[in-house]
């Protein structure tokens, strides 16, 4: 993966991003401090990677809309320096792993995002568990098509269910 | 880099293991930064404490 810039980053952001050496971490007005990470995917098919973001010090967050603004600045980013697929797969911490899908892919639903990428929130029904998985995808890619049809055919054979967000 | 779709499809159960596996790794993602989070706040701390203000441990 190519490395972010955070002079790029934080030409945008709310808050100022930092590179510690391992990880991106912003620390909000309320003192919430959040770590952002990537992680390759193994899937056979598109290049990918998973993004991992972690409100460190579990403490609540007051709706703070710059924390959503400070990570669309930095997957913009990532997709700046990688024409990668990016995937999410929601925390299972506290039961509330669909309202954060769809959080997530609402944060990429923006109007001037919608321009640059196509996101989706799937459910996945396995043995005794439910995951809740995101995707973005740059519009930029040449194989856009078919990277959509991969991840929704794959997905098709758990649940017969449509994407719940398709942009 | 673009896609290489001609690999067979998966299956149920391997999209299963694939999501199990995404899992494992975001969760020993958590527990790691957690680890690491937990041991600035402790050196901070600590900094603080002993009056040695200027101690820089981020």
């Amino acid at each position: 993966m190519n490395k972010l810039n955070t002079d790029r980053i934080n030409e945008h952001s709310p808050y100022d991003v930092e590179y510690d050496g391992e990880l991106l971490v912003f620390t909000t007005a309320h003192g919430l401090v959040f770590a952002v990470d990537f992680d390759e995917d193994t899937n056979p098919y598109f290049p990918a990677y998973w993004l991992n973001l972690r409100n460190v010090y579990h403490r609540t967050s007051p709706g703070d809309k710059q924390v959503a603004q400070t990570v669309i600045c930095i997957v913009e980013e990532f997709f700046r320096q990688n024409n990668d697929v990016l995937l999410y797969i929601c925390s299972s911490e506290d039961g509330h792993q669909a309202q954060r899908a769809r959080l997530f892919v609402r944060w990429f639903n923006g109007a001037e995002q919608q321009k640059h990428y196509v996101s989706r929130s799937v459910e996945v029904k396995g043995e005794g568990k439910t995951e809740y998985v995101a995707m973005i995808a740059p519009r930029s890619r040449t194989d856009l098509e078919q990277v959509l049809l991969k991840f929704d055919e794959e997905i098709a054979m758990f649940n017969e269910m449509k994407p719940q967000e398709e942009i | 880099m673009e896609a290489t779709m001609l690999r067979p499809k998966r299956t149920r159960e391997e999209v299963l293991a694939w999501l199990d596996a995404a899992r494992q790794r975001k969760a020993a993602w958590e527990k790691r930064i957690d680890e690491k989070f937990s041991v600035r706040a402790k050196h901070k701390r600590e900094a603080a404490e002993s009056g040695y203000y200027d101690l820089e441990w981020a």
